[in-house]
């Protein structure tokens, strides 16, 4: 799905300290599955996620996504192909504040009508939303539950591809292992890119990167995440 | 597979041939924030009346003295006029008493060529009563004459005014007050009415109904604002300075005429002053309310940033959010100047009834130009409003601009 050659990303491009976000590796994602990318703090694994979902355009380099060099297609192509293509899980849920949970979800819909409210609701209530939780504001519902709401905003498209980023960063334990589980079972047929330091959370990922410093420290499958 | 050198034709996955979604709504945030947006309403709309009300108020003005300034001269004219233009120089005169008798005999001179004149019903020299007339803001005065009880009949016919209650001036010192100067005077059959400017109030005795607010009363001594020449003249007679000027006299700056073009001149001058009022008035109203507007759009602004990063970061091209942020803008502009058409007419209703009526004022419900003008000033508003709107959107970024 995602063939990526020689990817740099360069900070304060003119300035004399250059700061090398990506140092310029390749790297091949599969079309489907659930793939981690771990790392400290400023290893540059957000950045690559911002890189493949378009938020960001590399200093130098290529992604090709399905054939096409996304790293050098229009603005009005990077935000059709986000939003017919992609879906997005912030690290913080992002909920617009006055917007019921279900419009939330609604937001993001690229079509309109009775068909797209009926997969907003089930997405909802596969996520484990009541039906009184629909109609409630973000202020009035959990961490766990506004992350679900993020979820569902994120998938109701029926994305190729989700990014997730530290998505249970604000989240317990428990809830953080419900998310990683809704997330690992879209992943069956698409791909699912989770960008975390937390390890813990990646134990069911079918593959792990490891960054550091911006470049590629590690690249293994997930025999357990495989098995599974 | 492509790389950067490689130029690759766009998957069709891009352009799909389903059309998508690309409005945001904007009565979501309408609907779920009734009190910011209620708030922005019900100033605008409060603004939209104020500025109606204020304008009917001061269009009271115009609307009451017309009668007075543009009919009434259609009727009846008053001339004044000077010993110099009558060429009676004192010192040609063995004494004062000589010189008043020769200018007197001018005046009669003068009385007498105008009864000769086509378009002039009659003429004759009396005092005439300096009269008020309030508007809300501001007020004129006008003359009405004062004159023998057995020519006020023939007066009254002349001017179409009838009698409505109490009877006519009879004895000295009576007046009969047009019902609509009497009700802004707040004057009663049997008050008192006017001190002239030796301090002499005049009885009122009756009202009168006619179309050119017209009193009529009976002389006091020497009162007042002076002896005038009352000239009884037809609608297309109402220029005394051209007739004056065609039966040979040359008029000089003694003179004191008061026609249907000095009252017009008055008229066009007392509504250019309410006009400019009513200018500077809706200026300053303006120039607050773009202020507060802009202020409180700004904030609003500010605190949907994250939303727009949202918009943008999901694919929502900057076109969509500036176009959902128009729609909020003019769906909150067009029901606060629905909401304040609606009310300003209900406002204009009660200012009639209650303000213009008892104070026997003149208005109209309905001034479509007014409305022209508030509505054009909430467009230059949104005008104004393009700036922040296109510096905010200009600065929305996606969502990983935030987190970096």
């Amino acid at each position: 799905m995602f063939e990526i050659k020689n990817i740099c990303m360069i900070y304060d491009v003119d300035s004399d300290e250059k700061m090398y976000a990506l140092k310029g590796f390749d790297l091949t994602l599969p079309d489907s599955g659930l793939v981690g990318v771990i790392g400290p703090s400023g290893s540059g694994k957000s950045t690559l996620m911002y890189c493949l979902s378009t938020l960001k355009k590399p200093t130098e380099g290529s992604i090709v996504y399905n054939g096409m060099d996304i790293a050098s297609i229009s603005d009005k192509e990077r935000e059709t192909l986000r939003r017919r293509e992609f879906g997005f899980i912030f690290q913080k849920h992002y909920l617009v504040p006055y917007m019921t949970a279900f419009d939330n979800v609604l937001v993001a819909a690229a079509k309109m009508g009775r068909e797209t409210d009926e997969k907003a609701r089930c997405l909802l209530t596969e996520l484990g939303l009541g039906e009184r939780e629909l109609k409630k504001k973000p202020s009035k519902l959990s961490g766990g539950q506004c992350q679900r709401v993020a979820i569902a905003r994120s998938m109701i498209n029926d994305p190729k591809v989700v990014f997730a980023d530290e998505p249970t960063a604000s989240l317990d334990h428990e809830n953080a292992f419900n998310v990683m589980k809704i997330l690992k079972d879209y992943s069956a047929d698409r791909l699912v890119l989770v960008v975390t330091h937390d390890r813990s959370i990646l134990k069911e990922a079918d593959r792990i990167i490891e960054l550091w410093d911006g470049d590629i420290s590690g690249d293994k499958e997930n025999l357990r995440g495989n098995a599974e | 597979m492509g790389s950067k050198n490689e130029p690759i034709t766009p998957s069709p996955g891009v352009k799909k041939e389903e059309k998508m979604k690309n409005k945001l709504s904007a009565f979501k945030y309408i609907r779920n924030n009734k009190k910011t947006v209620g708030t922005l309403i019900v100033a605008l709309t409060l603004s939209f009346v104020t500025m109606y009300v204020i304008h009917i108020m001061l269009a009271m003005m115009g609307e009451s003295i017309k009668p007075i300034r543009l009919e009434l001269p259609k009727k009846v004219s008053y001339i004044s006029v000077s010993a110099k233009t009558f060429g009676v120089v004192a010192e040609n005169y063995a004494s004062e008493e000589e010189a008043n008798a020769e200018y007197n005999r001018k005046y009669e001179e003068l009385v007498e060529a105008l009864k000769k004149e086509k378009g002039i019903e009659d003429a004759y020299l009396t005092q005439v009563l300096l009269s008020k007339y309030n508007a809300i803001f501001g007020g004129i005065g006008f003359e009405f004459p004062l004159m023998e009880p057995e020519m006020i009949p023939d007066f009254l016919r002349h001017m179409e005014a009838l009698p409505m209650e109490g009877r006519l001036p009879m004895y000295d010192g009576e007046v009969m007050v047009d019902w609509k100067v009497a009700k802004n005077q707040n004057i009663k059959v049997g008050d008192w009415y006017m001190e002239d400017l030796w301090g002499q109030s005049f009885k009122v005795v009756g009202i009168l109904f006619s179309n050119y607010r017209i009193s009529v009363g009976t002389p006091k001594g020497y009162t007042n604002a002076g002896w005038y020449v009352v000239v009884l003249n037809d609608e297309n007679t109402t220029d005394m300075r051209k007739v004056l000027k065609d039966l040979g006299y040359t008029l000089t700056s003694g003179d004191h005429i008061i026609d249907g073009v000095s009252y017009k001149q008055y008229y066009e001058e007392e509504v250019a002053t309410m006009e400019n009022a009513t200018s500077v008035i809706f200026l300053v109203i303006m120039i607050f309310l773009s202020i507060s507007v802009l202020v409180a759009y700004v904030s609003y602004m500010r605190n949907r940033v994250n939303e727009y990063c949202l918009y943008s970061s999901i694919g929502y091209g900057r076109g969509n959010i500036y176009g959902m942020m128009m729609r909020e803008m003019l769906i909150i502009m067009g029901i606060a100047i629905v909401v304040g058409f609606m009310l300003s007419t209900v406002a204009s209703g009660f200012t009639r009834e209650f303000i213009a009526g008892p104070k026997g004022l003149g208005s109209r419900a309905f001034y479509p130009g007014t409305y022209l003008e508030i509505i054009s000033m909430y467009v230059l508003i949104m005008g104004m409003l393009q700036i922040p709107v296109v510096i905010s959107i200009n600065g929305v970024k996606t969502i990983d601009a935030i987190e970096d």
